[in-house]
Formats: C-alpha cells, structure tokens, sequence
C-alpha cells in the first residue's frame, strides 16, 4: 500500500529474477525505454507480449475554458500515449478482486435477497454475518424484554430477517411453521393458509420470505386488533376477510409458544454462528496479520457495494412490509460489521518498538539506506520505520556508515 | 511495432540474445503485477510512473435491455507517461520522423 518504487527497485528485482548483474539490468531497462520511445516515434504503437500496449491517440482539437480570465481559447489538436496492459497483466493485477462477479440487479428483487448475494461473494469470511446476528439478535431480545405480545410480532420479524440473510433451510423451516400456525385455524383461514401453500411451491427463497413477512405483520394487526392499512396489497385483504374478534383471542392463546420456539432456535443459531466466527478471528489474527488487513479491505468493499444495492433497492420498490425488517438490518450493518477487524490491527500497528528485544545487530555498509536494511531484514521497506524509532534515528536521511543498529524483533 | 521486431530491436540495442530479452520482459511484467500492490507506483525516470488504482464498483444499465447490472471493484494497471516523453511526443508527427 502506498509503496513507491524506482527504477533502482525494478533492476534489483529484474537481475534477482532472472540472474543477471544489475548492471545488466539496469542497461536492460534503459534499453527498454528508449526502444518503447523510439517505437512510438516511428510507428505509434509498440505491443509487447506480457506487458502491454503503448499506443500514441491522436487527440481532436477542442474549445475550452481559460479557468483563470474566463475567456474560451482552442486546445491544439495533439497526441497522447496511451497503455492497455496485457488481458494475463490485468488478471493478474485485479487478482485480489478476482472473486467478484457482475450480478445483475432485478427489478423485482427486494433487499433481503440482495444481502443473500452479497454474503455469496464473502463466503470466505464469514464473521461479518455472525456479528452481524448477534447484535441483531441482543436487539430483538430487548424489544421482547421490554414489552409484551403486541410487539413480539416485530421483534419476530428481526429474528426473521436475521435468519433469512443466513441461511436459506432455516426460512424454510420458520415457512412450515407459520403454515402449521395458520392451519391450527383452519374454518376461518381457509383462505390465507391456501396462499400459503401455494407460494411455498416457488422456487425461489424471496418469495418464500416474503409470504413470512407478509405473514408476520397480518398477525400483528390482529393481535393489535387494530386492522391498520398497510402498503402490501395482500396484507390488507387478508386482515380483511379475518376480522371477527374471537380468532384474534384464539390466536393469541396460540401464538406464544410458536414465537418462543422460533425465536429459541434463531438465538441458538447466532451464538453457534458467532462462536465459529471467534475461532476465525482468532486464528487469523494469531496468523496472517498483513492478509487480515487485506480481508478486511475486501470486506469493507463489498460491504459497501451490498449496502449501496440495499439502499437502491428500498428507493426502488420497498413495500412497508419490508421496510421494517431491512430497517433493523441496516441499523446494524455498516459500522459495527468491521469493528472485529480493526480491533487486532490497529493494536499491532501501534507499535511499542522500544520495548521490543534486539534480534540482531547490523553494521552499516557504505551505500545502504534504512530501507535497504528493513528490506533485507524483515522484507518489507517500511518497516525501516521500526528500526528509525528503535535506534532514535532523529535524520532517517543520513546515516554513518560504519555505525551499528540494533535490529528489533517485531513481534505481530 | 510489434513485439518480435520490439525485442530483438532490444536484443540488438544490449547485445542479450533474444530469448534472454524476452525472460527479462516477462520479468518485468511479474513485477508490475505481482509486486505492486493496490496505490503503489513504480516511477522510472525520463519515461513515467506505473501505478494501480482501484476503481470503485458501479451499477451500470444495458442501454437495450434497461438491465442493470452490478460491475465489481476492480484493481487496474495505469500508466501515467512523465512530463517530458509527453511533450516529446505532444506535436510529434511520424512522416517527419
């Protein structure tokens, strides 16, 4: 990140590959310069298999702005060059993204099965959903907490919402449920529970969800018993035809132990969840702490793009019956996800390095550098930091040839 | 140009026979893939600065299909010619040459 090589690095490199002095190397990239200039000098355009393109575009005269005084002056019609590297070069550059794919957004697709997207791309790294559960899942259990049956309905649907963005088998399962629940009363649900059925034979997992939320909120209404007009078409109709307030008492007796039970099973699952999640962290912080930091980068982008289609998404086409349930979601999302990862960089980053032990000691050689040194030492040139703290070095520009540093251990 | 003419013009320039040039460009397209790292640079002198920069992912739309599709982030190699080769080139006009 943020390293800024020479031509020095590139010789040092080239010769160390392929064997050669570096003088050798050094006439080699001089050479390879001026060939590329004088290609492009005389013929526009030098391909060079494994590197690239170099192309000299003619560009068209313009009309312009002078931003200081105003007035519209002429651009000259001139050339540019222009570099395309090698399809293999590309590959091989974006290999960090390399997972990534172009998804298309359906206009019909509502957040929750964008968020299932989104966890596909990040299958590998899994505790950022974990997290993700749990914190939901504190907050569905303090609404519960807080107050009794009426809002159960919602803090259900938190717990649903949860459960859908994990794991697909699981929504089913919570599908069958609320059928059984609705079958209990079959006289006067004859016809919800036969749209129940009928949308469990879709295919797809939204639809699935859907119906649940749908679901969800109509019990709600009628444990409210207040038949309020929600956005849903098919929510309104089936309050409608149930309004009678003998069922809603029925339903309350009955309702109770469905929701302990599911919800049982959803805090259950989020504390297996974020179990395996701590182990990973763990092991990868003991392990890989540059690559953690290369996760975490990852990650946060593809949180982003998630949360970018999520909030496109609900501009689109969300109904009230999901506002809810992406709502809670989002509460947790963005900031909180990332926090685990931070954590066991930013505390290996601030460095204690006097406190460090001395791993070596090193004599100065005429013509090093300190990052000449660091590179060597620990292969990486900006931990020439660590050693200029270490040493009390106050100009990392000059040192004495001849001088000996100590060379700390870095511990990760 | 094209490559068989680029290297053995460069065969002939260091006195490295073919096959060796063709190894050293190769390395040197290692290195600006596998060394460089997301915001690196490479800077050469006289020629111009390598460099990777990310681009952010975007929703983009199938002007026929009104499609919209997500495209990635994506890590890309830019080459940024120097000050000088640019204004060597600028009015440059290959029948002079």
């Amino acid at each position: 990140m943020n390293n800024r090589y020479t031509l020095r690095d590139l010789i040092e490199k080239i010769a160390q590959a392929s064997g050669i002095s570096s003088r050798h190397a050094d006439a080699f990239m001089r050479a390879f310069i001026e060939t590329v200039v004088e290609g492009l000098e005389r013929e526009n355009i030098v391909k060079i298999k494994h590197v690239g393109t170099f192309k000299l575009v003619t560009v068209n005269e313009r009309a312009s702005i002078d931003v200081n005084t105003g007035e519209s002056i002429q651009i000259e019609s001139h050339k540019k060059i222009s570099f395309t590297p090698d399809e293999h070069l590309k590959e091989v550059v974006n290999k960090p993204f390399a997972l990534f794919q172009t998804i298309v957004v359906e206009d019909d697709v509502d957040s929750d099965a964008l968020n299932a997207i989104g966890e596909d791309e990040t299958e590998d790294i899994p505790e950022e959903t974990n997290v993700e559960t749990e914190d939901a899942n504190v907050e569905a259990e303090e609404v519960t907490a807080a107050t009794e049956v009426p809002t159960e309905g919602t803090a259900n649907e938190a717990e649903e919402a949860i459960e859908i963005s994990e794991e697909p088998i699981n929504t089913a399962f919570v599908a069958e449920d609320s059928t059984e629940q609705v079958a209990e009363e079959p006289k006067e649900e004859v016809p919800t529970s036969e749209e129940t059925t009928e949308t469990e034979e879709k295919p797809t997992a939204t639809e699935d969800i859907q119906t649940i939320t749908s679901h969800l909120k109509e019990e709600k209404v009628k444990v409210v018993e207040k038949p309020v007009a929600i956005a849903s078409e098919s929510v309104e109709e089936e309050s409608e035809t149930t309004e009678p307030a003998d069922e809603t008492e029925e339903k309350a007796s009955v309702n109770p132990w469905k929701i302990a039970t599911i919800v049982l099973a959803a805090i259950l699952i989020a504390l297996l969840g974020y179990w395996a999640g701590y182990h990973r962290v763990f092991l990868s912080d003991n392990n890989q702490d540059t690559t953690a930091v290369k996760v975490a980068e990852t990650d946060v982008t593809a949180n982003d793009s998630v949360n970018e289609s999520d909030s496109l998404d609900s501009l689109n086409m969300m109904p009230v019956v999901d506002s809810t349930a992406s709502a809670t979601t989002k509460n947790v999302s963005p900031e909180k996800k990332v926090t685990p990862y931070k954590r066991p960089v930013t505390t290996t980053q601030r460095s204690k390095t006097l406190d460090l032990p001395v791993r070596n000691l090193h004599q100065v050689q005429p013509g090093e550098t300190l990052y000449m040194i660091a590179e060597r030492e620990y292969g990486r040139k900006d931990y020439a930091k660590y050693i200029i703290e270490y040493n009390g070095i106050s100009n990392p520009d000059i040192i004495e040839k001849g001088s000996i540093l100590k060379i700390p251990e870095i511990v990760k | 140009m094209n490559n068989k003419e680029f290297i053995s013009r460069l065969a002939e320039k260091t006195n490295f026979n073919k096959n060796d040039v063709q190894e050293y460009v190769k390395d040197f397209a290692d290195f600006l893939g596998n060394v460089l790292e997301d915001n690196d640079t490479l800077t050469i002198p006289n020629f111009g600065n390598f460099e990777i920069k990310k681009k952010k992912e975007r929703i983009v739309v199938n002007p026929a299909t009104k499609q919209r599709m997500l495209v990635p982030p994506k890590l890309s190699l830019n080459f940024k010619p120097g000050l000088a080769l640019k204004e060597k080139l600028k009015y440059h006009d290959q029948n002079n040459a």
